[in-house]
């Protein structure tokens, strides 16, 4: 065992079915009298349960369409924009909507944008989306966070950094247009101490975007980067 | 970038893979037919773009419902030429199950696979040699060059960020009845 009090790391591996019979022995002996490691033991069982929901195609991860069919998509999309002028105009009304509506989904569930974001200060760069990059520290220094701010055709795409949020805290993200309103801007929990990057998006342009504040699911504010 | 490219793409970084397993395994892995019936979903749903306005297990469900459509279309096809549908194929979309539940178990499976896709690689690696190809402790630090106690600990901390991965995605895990005996 690992010299804790309680094995956890050891019933983590024994519900994934790989630790040794002799060593599986101890573990179970010792979760037979304690409470806390039973409680684990369930915890973890349930989790160990959802990986079996994943076909054998998705692990360790999704497979990926080939480029040749987002190539082609693109293609098609192209075809069939410009077969009609009217469709054209339709088109690019419901897909920004809908985009806006994609978005929203993206920041319930905090996507990770895998594409670098530029630290230019609202001023686009040639073939790269404006960017602005907004920054804060709470009161007592022990939080700090950045964003960056990407102009996107649904609004903007925030890119988050925070660094000391305790771990486990459940943050909202909530966004401040230039005329005071309030966006939420979706939450999530800190799996980090020391750094945690989080991604999401708000459908307003990133030029109206005046702050932005991390606070508690209780509205308590953490911080607020301007 | 066009508004239309950009959904494109948001919609193809986000469910195309997903979607693409979910059709691999209706069409019994074959991929060239597979690709096209994910573009062809694809390309529905920037059609219909208001179907996007639901949550994202709607909009998966959706997806994989029109893609599903798309490959019973295409079993009924090919059945005229039966040597291009394999009996597998058949029998996985003849299956005695209702399409929302099957709709709904593949999502849920998918939306696991994409969290798991999202752990730290370190995190994952112990998650696959332990429980997906079923080495031991001793086994899997072998295997990912690493001491046995790296391989429980990680254990542990892969199973729990994947809870709060799951968590942040609405996808809850039921408490087991599992306990100490």
């Amino acid at each position: 065992m690992n010299g804790e009090t309680h094995p956890r790391h050891e019933l983590a591996a024994l519900v994934l079915g790989a630790l040794e019979q002799s060593e599986a022995q101890k573990v179970q002996e010792h979760g037979a009298v304690c409470r806390e490691c039973r409680q684990e033991l369930r915890d973890l069982t349930s989790l160990r349960d959802v990986l079996s929901t994943v076909p054998a195609e998705g692990w360790p991860s999704p497979p990926r369409p080939s480029d040749v069919t987002l190539i082609r998509l693109l293609r098609k999309v192209r075809i069939e924009r410009h077969r009609s002028r009217r469709r054209l105009v339709a088109s690019a009304v419901v897909a920004g909507a809908a985009a806006a509506a994609l978005v929203a989904v993206g920041v319930l569930l905090g996507l990770r944008d895998s594409g670098s974001a530029t630290a230019t200060h609202g001023v686009s760069t040639v073939g790269q989306p404006a960017s602005w990059r907004l920054s804060g520290t709470d009161s007592t220094k022990s939080m700090k966070g950045e964003a960056t701010v990407v102009a996107r055709p649904w609004g903007s795409r925030l890119n988050l950094e925070l660094h000391g949020v305790p771990t486990g805290q459940r943050c909202r993200l909530i966004v401040y247009d230039s005329s005071g309103e309030k966006w939420s801007g979706g939450s999530w929990t800190v799996t980090y101490a020391t750094q945690f990057y989080w991604s999401g998006g708000v459908a307003i342009p990133g030029d109206q975007i005046a702050r932005v504040t991390i606070a508690t699911e209780s509205g308590h504010r953490l911080l607020t980067l301007t | 970038m066009t508004d239309d490219e950009e959904l494109i793409r948001d919609l193809y970084e986000l469910h195309g893979g997903p979607l693409l397993g979910f059709v691999l395994r209706l069409v019994n892995g074959d991929r060239p037919w597979a690709e096209d019936v994910v573009q062809e979903t694809l390309l529905r749903a920037w059609r219909h773009p208001d179907v996007l306005t639901e949550q994202r297990g709607s909009v998966r469900a959706w997806l994989f419902t029109v893609a599903r459509n798309l490959v019973v279309d295409g079993v009924r096809a090919r059945s005229a030429r039966p040597q291009q549908v394999s009996d597998a194929a058949l029998g996985e979309l003849a299956a005695d199950e209702s399409v929302e539940d099957e709709v709904e178990r593949a999502a849920l499976g998918w939306e696991v696979s994409d969290a798991l896709a999202d752990l730290p690689a370190h995190h994952r690696d112990v998650l696959v040699q332990t429980y997906y190809l079923g080495r031991s402790v001793h086994e899997a630090a072998a295997a990912l060059k690493v001491p046995e106690g790296t391989v429980k600990s990680r254990s542990y901390y892969a199973l729990r960020q994947l809870g709060l991965l799951l968590q942040e995605r609405g996808v809850g895990s039921n408490p087991s009845e599992g306990d100490v005996s």
